[in-house]
């Protein structure tokens, strides 16, 4: 029996290599990625419309833009919208991130990024980074977990505020206050829906 | 009992009991010390007024600092180098100084638009007024159309600008506030257990120890303020503003009419004493009363900590007068008896003119006492310390005046007057009047009591905080100044409550999203409370709709709020508003030192809260406090949709209001208190319904004319005009008792009305003429004080005075004579 018990241990141990190792793989897996963009930026000879293409095909398989559309509306919104608007909510909400992304990918200028030790909890992987630049300091941290189709982002924090849970209490805010259709209508048209990663070197003159 | 006191006792042996007398006298005299006076706002409030609790604390959350405003005016434009370089020179000097923490002029805050530049740039390389490149017509616009800085720094034509002079906090100050309110809250539920009884009385007096010490060194700052602002007069004219500033000032003011009221009032005593008994003694006498009570009255007040406000401040004066009409019948009614018998010797005459006095006298000043108790009433702290303050007082002075003044004088040789009748003709003219125009003087009397009546109802209780001051102090200037071109004087909270998060331990309702989704979800859920994320759109857009609906009500001056920041980050924005990731970093990014001055005043994420601080134009003369805080109310909930309970109102304007709106029914309260203790000591006095029904109508016509002045002229009811009917009655009525008192003895003489009339005005009359005369004229020095209610008091006691006089020299005793309250006249 002590046996039979120390053998399954053993596959259960064997059997989980991935979650042993996963704060590496994702740290590794997260600057592979942001090395790619890192220098793509930096090459000025390449066209932006294309160089954003190319962007959006390294990062776009690490974030995982249907779930995060989910948890800004959280299960206390989503499951009250009909199918069809959930997806069109989701692709809304994928084009929002991604422009906003892209929208500030030209206020790279030099920026070093640092990564820390990535902390796994779970089936999920918080990797630290630190953007440095000219005398100020910003904290990033991207948030993976592990789905069926391998390590993706479900969330970014940065300065200490999460972009999934802004948007939550914004979103949250709008239901309250309107519909679902009110708050798909914005998000077609209203800028202010718009998250500006890009603000946090702005607005933080520590 | 009295009999044997006087006799065998105080007459017996004068010269122990002057100085057992003296030596207690001396004893409270030495406590006088202690007398304190208080000028603080919250003097000026009601005792318990639940928004007092509020707002309180409402400035525990949001911070509150104590600084002073100086108001510049420059002789030239604004921006021009001589200007800006005069006011560089005003705040280094300022800044040079020990009890000045810093100074914020417009030279020293950040310049965000001139030019306009991205928040990354205007972060790391601040441009001010000093800065060598800087763009002034640029500057200029900025000032004129910022939202934070307009009607704040500068006047919105720039033809003023006001320097910010932070005084350093005072931490154990605060401390102490907060634990001595807490207890005091405490008491008011419960009873304190005596640990928490002692550490009370133990925070009390460290509590008074540091705050006078704070005083003192307040006061040495406002007086190293104003000596450099004074070396600046040349080239602009300069104001000082501020609540410490105010309260100096107020103290300044109250320690003036403390002691030129309280010599001057003396020196005029003297005069009238001297006019009238021509005898040094006559003076000397009452003069020595009058000092030795007021002196006993401070000790008391020391020993018990009463403190002297703005309402008391001419308690020495009225204590005095008061103090001098019982001394003044006295010596009438000893020269009356000395000329009626002068082969008496000293003593039987002074025993004679106490023992005959001791009824009248003490209850002309149980009634006084009854005026001023009634104050008690009323909720306003310093109305109500005035009334104890007073009743102790003149309780004092019959003791006193009836024991020093017969000690003395037994004492004195015994001295005939060489003119035996004081006359005045005017006390003959009003009984031959009485006599011959009955039926004028009633309707005359009915006519002046519904004209009184009438204008009673047109009472108003508005009047703002600077008309309390003459128009040549400084204060006034200075407060004009900071109303009309820098956002209005008097501050108001207006405190909104949004929605709280939902507990993170509330299980969402909704389906599963599935799987780890859960999982993540409850990971979001758990932090949705936490502050950076309180700051939605939707809050922030209704933010803006209160601060744009409070900054668009014609009363209100600079409205300061989270909507300002939202306004600013919109106009740096390239008129984009700020959205929730950038309010959410800056709330998380934020240095310390710029969040307190931007986000804490004015937002307290932890209890949802958001706070507008807005300033009243409190010299606005159509300002109609009460109406504005009602619409404000109303609107906030009609127009702008928030439910009731979650608008709360706070601040001095608030808490000014609503002493205001209690003055009417203080007013009737105390009135109506003082006529029912009157009616019942007259019952007691003369034993007869109708007499005492006659013996009120007099008073009620005097009170009645006075107040009726009031509502014609337009003189508001304030703290202390207010105070002016229950007091003037209860001084008035003294003449009343001394009419009636005498009627009654010499009715009983020949049973003739008519001639016991005119019997009466050519005694009684005399001494009432003359105290009266004294009174008023003891009251009109008041018109030389600085503070404009003061002003009112000493004319207005000064008319019900003159009106009770003639009242009771012609009303009463027709009254009288018609109704027959003594019995059928015997033929």
């Amino acid at each position: 029996m002590r046996y039979l018990f120390s053998a399954i241990l053993c596959v259960l141990l064997l059997a989980s290599p991935t979650l042993a190792d996963a704060p590496n793989e994702v740290r590794e897996l997260l600057k592979v990625k942001i090395d790619a963009v890192v220098v793509l930026l930096q090459d000025k000879t390449i066209e932006k419309t294309h160089r954003n293409e190319r962007v959006l095909d390294i990062i776009s398989p690490i974030f995982d833009y249907p779930t995060m559309a989910k948890l800004s509306l959280g299960k206390k919104h989503w499951p009250t919208l009909s199918q069809e608007q959930q997806v069109l909510f989701s692709d809304l909400f994928h084009k929002r991130l991604q422009a906003s992304y892209l929208e500030k990918l030209d206020l790279y200028s030099d920026e070093e990024i640092l990564y820390g030790t990535a902390q796994a909890e779970g089936k999920k992987v918080h990797v630290p980074t630190t953007l440095v630049s000219k005398g100020s300091k910003i904290e990033m941290f991207y948030k993976f977990y592990r789905s069926a189709e391998g390590w993706k982002i479900y969330d970014v924090e940065i300065g200490g505020v999460s972009v999934i849970q802004t948007y939550r209490s914004q979103f949250d805010g709008a239901l309250s206050e309107g519909t679902i259709n009110d708050l798909l209508e914005k998000l077609r048209i209203d800028d202010t829906f718009v998250i500006d990663a890009a603000d946090v070197k702005e607005v933080s003159p520590k | 009992m009295l009999r044997f006191f006087y006799d065998r006792l105080l007459l017996a042996y004068p010269k122990s009991c002057l100085l057992v007398i003296l030596l207690v006298v001396a004893v409270l005299g030495y406590e006088a010390r202690k007398l304190e006076i208080d000028a603080s706002a919250e003097t000026l409030i009601l005792e318990d007024d639940k928004d007092l609790q509020f707002t309180r604390q409402v400035s525990t959350r949001y911070g509150s600092s104590d600084f002073l405003v100086i108001s510049y005016v420059p002789h030239d434009d604004l921006f021009s180098d001589k200007v800006l370089t005069d006011l560089a020179q005003l705040r280094d000097e300022l800044k040079a100084l020990d009890g000045v923490e810093s100074v914020i002029s417009i030279l020293d805050v950040p310049l965000l638009e001139s030019p306009p530049r991205p928040i990354k740039e205007l972060v790391s390389d601040v441009t001010t007024l000093e800065s060598p490149k800087v763009d002034r017509e640029l500057a200029r616009k900025e000032f004129q159309n910022s939202p934070i800085y307009r009607n704040l720094l500068v006047s919105p034509d720039l033809s003023t600008t006001a320097l910010q002079v932070n005084l350093p906090e005072d931490p154990l100050f605060k401390e102490l506030l907060e634990r001595r309110n807490e207890l005091h809250k405490q008491s008011e539920t419960r009873e304190l257990t005596i640990a928490e009884s002692a550490e009370l009385s133990d925070i009390e007096s460290r509590f008074k120890t540091h705050r006078d010490m704070m005083r003192a060194d307040q006061h040495r700052n406002i007086t190293e303020v104003r000596a450099v602002m004074d070396g600046h007069r040349e080239s602009a004219d300069l104001f000082l503003g501020g609540v410490s500033m105010v309260a100096d000032d107020l103290i300044t003011f109250i320690k003036a009419d403390l002691k030129i009221f309280g010599l001057g009032v003396l020196c005029l005593l003297a005069l009238t004493l001297w006019l009238i008994f021509g005898q040094l003694q006559w003076v000397f006498l009452p003069l020595l009363c009058s000092v030795l009570s007021v002196v006993t009255t401070c000790g008391l007040l020391g020993t018990f900590g009463w403190e002297v406000t703005v309402i008391s401040s001419n308690f020495i004066s009225l204590q005095l007068i008061i103090t001098m009409a019982v001394t003044i019948h006295l010596v009438v009614r000893y020269r009356e008896l000395i000329c009626k018998s002068p082969e008496a010797d000293q003593r039987q005459l002074v025993f004679e003119t106490a023992l005959s006095m001791v009824k009248p006298c003490s209850f002309a000043v149980l009634t006084t006492v009854a005026g001023f108790s009634s104050l008690i009433l009323c909720n306003i702290l310093p109305v109500i310390t005035f009334g104890w303050m007073m009743s102790a007082g003149i309780t004092v002075s019959l003791l006193l005046t009836f024991l020093l003044f017969p000690a003395l004088l037994v004492l004195m040789p015994k001295r005939v007057p060489t003119i035996c009748v004081i006359s005045s003709s005017i006390t003959g003219v009003l009984a031959q009047f009485t006599e011959k125009r009955g039926r004028m003087i009633l309707v005359l009397s009915s006519l002046l009591l519904i004209g009184g009546a009438v204008g009673a109802s047109r009472l108003m209780v508005e009047n703002s905080f600077i008309d309390y001051f003459r128009k040549s102090t400084e204060l006034y200037q200075g407060m004009k100044v900071i109303d009309e071109q820098l956002g209005g004087t008097t501050p108001l909270d207006v405190l909104v409550d949004f929605e709280m998060e939902e507990t993170p331990l509330e299980e969402v309702s909704g389906e599963e999203l599935g799987g780890l989704l859960d999982e993540l979800d409850a990971e979001f859920e758990a932090e949705k409370g936490a502050a950076q994320y309180w700051f939605t759109a939707q809050r922030m857009e209704r933010v803006e709709v209160v601060h744009d609906y409070l900054d668009s009500l014609p009363e209100t001056g600079k409205v300061l709020s989270l909507g300002t920041m939202l306004k600013v980050g919109r106009r740096l924005n390239e008129g984009e508003d700020l959205d929730n990731f950038e309010l959410a970093l800056i709330y998380n990014e934020l240095p310390e030192i710029y969040r307190r001055i931007i986000l804490s005043p004015y937002v307290s994420v932890e209890y949802s809260q958001v706070r507008f601080a807005v300033r009243v134009r409190d010299s606005e003369k159509n300002l109609r406090r009460n109406e504005l805080l009602q619409t404000i109310q109303r609107d906030m909930t009609e127009k702008l949709g928030f439910e009731p309970g979650r608008v709360r109102l706070a601040g001095l304007l608030l808490l000014y209001n609503n002493m205001l709106q209690s003055l009417f029914s203080s007013q009737i309260q105390t009135l109506g208190a003082v006529v029912a203790a009157l009616i019942l000591m007259f019952l007691v006095l003369f034993r007869s319904l109708k007499v005492a029904l006659i013996a009120i109508f007099p008073n009620l016509l005097s009170v009645g004319t006075v107040l009726g002045f009031m509502g014609w002229t337009g003189i508001p009811l304030d703290m202390m005009t207010i105070t002016i009917a229950a007091i003037s009655v209860g001084i008035a009525v003294d003449d009343t008792i001394h009419y009636i008192h005498r009627f009654e003895r010499e009715f009983a003489v020949d049973g003739n009305y008519l001639a016991a009339m005119h019997r009466c005005h050519a005694s009684i009359g005399y001494a009432m003429y003359y105290t009266s005369i004294t009174i008023i004229i003891g009251f009109s020095i008041l018109i030389l004080s600085n503070f404009i209610p003061s002003i009112y008091f000493g004319l207005l006691t000064g008319l019900a005075m003159v009106i009770a006089l003639v009242a009771a020299l012609t009303l009463l005793p027709q009254l009288i004579i018609r109704l027959q309250p003594f019995g059928p006249e015997q033929k």
